[in-house]
């Protein structure tokens, strides 16, 4: 038992760095930082790059990475991205930075190549027990680990609550400008900060390093795994944050013995007690201020912001746009090339094209849930995946039709939506992103390991659908399906935009005090919403699962639903022609790549769609808005006699950011 | 959107009694109790802090009181969800105007129409055809009319300057067919002759429509000029209570506000 308690104690430690380190960087920026693990297998690798193929001696490979390129690559990250994001909504700094983790840990792999390294030489060669206690040997390995995890947990804390540095970051969190006026450079300190935590992370990532080889995956979920201490922290408590995570690996340690030869239990338990600890923590702890979702508590942005400057500039400049011709320019184009593929490309393309509209289907469901209820979805490629395996089975172990048995799928997926949107809609955005991440998480370990959905791994068969008599095993002839199935549901989204829910939506987004107070289910309706992108959701697995004749549950990966969620707002979470151009991507970016350039580049789509996802820091608005509307500044440009009244001039922007301002602010 | 003419003049709406509420160890509200008649305007003044928008946001469900009864017309509603006050006819406008960029003026009259429509299948109105029906269509031109508002009509909000905004606040919360309306400081930051306007078009709409007012001023003068009946708080008490000309001569009142009243009330 003793030893099962050292070896957990180990793996909380590695838990635990990664925890601390998210603490301190969270009380210096407010920024939850969901890039840590691409940046600690980017470090990770530097160091194992350093030391292993241009064969520098051990010290000198870490002091090289963590001490001179881990804190320029703080600066540059700080000076590009995270130092702009303190401004922000919390929407886009949740994207900015899962974009960060999406751009990084593809280019990562794009950088060293793509050879998965699975057992790699940690910072200790010589790995040999040093200390017997109580008949368990530690290893010098083991000691090193729990060791650093207690230095970083006493310099986090000291360096938050003991030092002028903790009280500068704190403070400037709140109020740059009072921070300023102290006679301090807050910018100096904050970025120091980042700097110095990226050297962390680097040292956490060497030391996990070992234990879970080189790949992005591995990273990511140890990684993932240390949210469920930051959320018993509650972001922002070091020891709380500390034990939480020692408690996580301990748990997942000492269960071992206890646990049947096989079975669910032995399987999933033990990967999913991060996950199954960090929902209980969210749920048990949301009684607390900055958990729920209060009027009150609800976090505003500062429309100083320069993506809030943007927005105005972007609004100001459609104003008057409603069902004016520049929004049928994508529509346009987009229907142009849907009718043109089967008669330009070859049938590989078509098909590529039939697999772009099955996602663009599934990726519609981000606009009911991020769009209209400003849910940071995670576990939205769940529910896809949840409808692709319910169609797989409706239809392949049940015997029923197979539209039948994708709307049954649609279905059983808003059931899941339902049960995750009862604990998620409570919580303040950020919480609620880190809640869905860990159902994403967990049904990556309970559902989607089954056998019998994942059947060793091989998928299940789904076959294609017959509609209106024809058997839709040609590519051009699914396209089509695709397309119509892609314009029912945004037909229907589109409805209950301009029905008098699509109002009440508009004003729970400006103003939840103003909804309640004219009487809105605030509470409901975003329920509503949850649950409808939850069904939209199952519908596009079922429709990709038949595409590709088979449920592949390994497409549906926790960490997968982070590029989905980075390419769709990307082009606007609320833009239905938006998912369409994100779900096209997301097929033709890949196979582009796979066809036309070499096989070591293969992660480039990956690392665009994350730099795209990042780009969101200047246009809040996505990218077709941000198209839209330099389309009309052109027009407008072009055609100086019919200026439309929208056009925008340097006082209409000025006169909106101003008004926009809330009275009694410090403008 | 014709007036409440089912309800004698002078009964009480809104009932709020020996309301407390504690922030941690600050007590925002001391056994503060305060009444709302229809067909008046009922002030409600004090110095910075002491309580006015707390005693507001209890009045209208945003902040639960730790203690004491609030009583919208015959109904208990202590400690409801702001949308059962909303149900009960509460409307309530925000020192900061709560409105939606994405909405025009007549989109936001027209979701207030709808707000008391709790049929089944209301949420889905104009999911299909005319998204504003031609009966709902004259309901907000005479609600614009009424307000002045109608060449704003088809204009986006945050086009609009701030006293127009606030305007189109007050005529949301009529168009949800409110018989109690709490404005919060709705005159700060307008210019002498907008607020001269508002208090104008206040004291009508109340009348007209037997409407409970009760407004939040720092504005002294205003609120002694058109409310029939004026509560004073101080540090979370209240500290005076009475008709325009008894707090004009109240000691309390003037100490209070530590002189700078006094200036005020002479003149």
């Amino acid at each position: 038992m003793l030893s099962y308690l050292v070896a957990g104690l180990v793996t909380g430690s590695l838990y635990a760095i990664f925890a601390l380190v998210l603490v301190t960087t969270y009380n210096a920026s407010h920024v939850f930082n969901f890039a840590q693990g691409g940046m600690a297998f980017f470090l990770a690798y530097c160091f194992y790059w350093l030391n292993t193929d241009v064969g520098l001696p051990t010290v000198v490979s870490l002091v090289l990475s963590i001490v001179v390129i881990a804190p320029i690559m703080g600066w540059f990250l700080w000076r590009v991205l995270l130092g702009r994001l303190s401004t922000a909504t919390p929407l886009i700094r949740l994207a900015a930075t899962i974009g960060l983790s999406v751009a990084l840990s593809a280019g990562t792999t794009l950088l060293f190549g793509h050879d998965q390294v699975l057992q790699p030489a940690g910072l200790i060669r010589n790995v040999r027990s040093v200390v017997t206690i109580a008949g368990v040997n530690i290893s010098n390995e083991q000691m090193l680990v729990i060791g650093i995890a207690l230095i970083v947990a006493i310099g986090s804390f000291l360096l938050l609550n003991r030092t002028a540095v903790g009280l500068v970051t704190r403070g400037a969190v709140d109020s740059e400008m009072m921070t300023v006026l102290t006679g301090t450079n807050p910018k100096v300190v904050v970025a120091g900060t980042w700097m110095a935590g990226m050297s962390v992370i680097g040292l956490a990532g060497i030391l996990v390093m070992p234990q879970v080889g080189l790949n992005a995956a591995g990273f990511s979920s140890v990684v993932a795994a240390s949210f469920a201490g930051v959320v018993i922290g509650r972001l922002t408590n070091v020891w709380w944050a500390f034990g939480g995570a020692l408690l996580v690996g301990v748990l997942q340690s000492v269960v071992i013995p206890y646990l049947p030869d096989s079975g669910i239990l032995t399987t999933a338990l033990r990967p999913s007690i991060p996950f199954l600890l960090m929902v209980i923590a969210i749920v048990a702890r949301s009684r607390g201020a900055g958990v729920r979702d209060d009027v009150a508590s609800r976090e505003v942005a500062k429309l100083s912001s320069a993506a809030e400057r943007s927005v105005a500039h972007v609004q100001s400049v459609m104003r008057g746009t409603r069902g004016s011709w520049d929004r049928y320019v994508g529509w346009a184009v987009l229907g142009v090339v849907l009718v043109a593929v089967p008669y330009v490309f070859s049938g590989f393309w078509v098909g590529v094209f039939a697999v772009g509209m099955a996602y663009a289907i599934a990726l519609l469901c981000f606009r009911p849930v991020t769009g209209e209820a400003a849910v940071v979805g995670l576990c939205q490629i769940s529910f896809v995946g949840i409808g692709a395996v319910a169609t797989a089975q409706f239809s392949t172990t049940y015997g029923l039709g197979i539209i039948t048995s994708m709307l049954l799928a649609a279905c059983v997926s808003a059931l899941c939506g339902l049960v995750v949107g009862l604990v998620c809609l409570p919580l303040g955005q950020l919480y609620a992103a880190i809640a869905t991440y860990a159902f994403a998480l967990l049904a990556d370990q309970v559902i989607f390991t089954r056998p019998t959905f994942s059947n060793n791994d091989a998928g299940v068969f789904v076959d294609r659908p017959t509609f209106g008599g024809v058997y839709l095993t040609n590519d051009q002839d699914y396209l089509y399906f695709t397309v119509a199935i892609f314009l029912i549901v945004a037909l229907v989204l589109f409805l209950i935009r301009r029905s008098t829910l699509g109002l009440r939506f508009a004003t729970i987004r400006a103003s939840r005090v103003r909804a309640s107070s004219l009487g809105i289910p605030i509470f409901r309706s975003r329920l509503a919403l949850f649950v409808l992108g939850a069904g939209i959701a199952g519908l596009g697995g079922g429709v990709i699962a038949s595409n590709q004749y088979v449920a592949f549950t390994g497409a549906y990966s926790a960490l997968l639903g982070l590029t989905w969620f980075a390419v769709v707002i990307a082009q606007g979470s609320s833009s239905i022609g938006g998912a369409a151009v994100a779900g096209l991507s997301l097929a033709v970016g890949p196979a582009l790549v796979a066809n036309y350039l070499p096989s070591r580049l293969a992660e480039l789509p990956a690392v665009l769609f994350g730099l795209l996802a990042i780009m969101i820091v200047s246009n809040p608005s996505g990218i077709n808005t941000m198209m839209r509307a330099q389309i009309r500044t052109l027009a407008a440009r072009l055609t100086p006699e019919r200026k439309p009244d929208g056009t925008q001039s340097p006082t209409t922007d000025d006169q909106t950011a101003v008004s926009a301002t809330p009275v009694g602010s410090s403008r | 959107m014709t007036a409440v003419a089912d309800t004698k003049v002078g009964e009480v709406r809104l009932q709020l009694s020996d309301i407390s509420v504690n922030f941690g160890g600050v007590k925002a509200l001391q056994n503060v109790s305060l009444q709302a008649r229809s067909g008046q305007v009922t002030g409600l003044i004090g110095p910075n802090g002491a309580g006015k928008s707390t005693l507001l946001a209890v009045a209208s469900g945003i902040q639960r009181p730790n203690s004491g009864i609030v009583r919208l017309e015959d109904q208990d509603v202590t400690g409801a969800r702001p949308q059962v006050y909303a149900h009960a006819r509460m409307a309530r406008t925000f020192q900061a105007p709560q409105l939606v960029p994405d909405l025009d003026v007549r989109e936001h009259l027209v979701l207030a129409l709808r707000s008391n429509n709790h049929k089944p299948g209301s949420a889905l109105k104009s999911a299909f055809g005319k998204r504003i029906t031609t009966d709902e269509f004259g309901k907000t031109e005479q609600l614009l009319a009424e307000l002045g508002l109608a060449n704003v009509a088809a204009k986006g909000v945050r086009e609009l300057p701030l006293g127009t905004r606030r305007l189109v606040e007050v005529a949301q919360c009529l168009a949800c067919d409110s018989r109690t309306l709490l404005l919060d400081e709705p005159t700060a930051g307008l210019s002498r002759a907008e607020t001269a306007v508002f208090s104008d078009l206040v004291v009508r709409v109340c009348r007209d429509r037997n409407i409970a007012v009760v407004i939040v001023e720092h504005d002294i003068d205003l609120v002694l000029d058109i409310s029939a009946r004026v509560f004073v708080l101080d540090f979370g008490r209240l500290i005076d209570e009475g008709d325009p000309s008894h707090i004009r001569n109240s000691k309390k009142v003037q100490a209070a506000y530590l002189g700078t009243m006094e200036a005020d009330l002479d003149v």
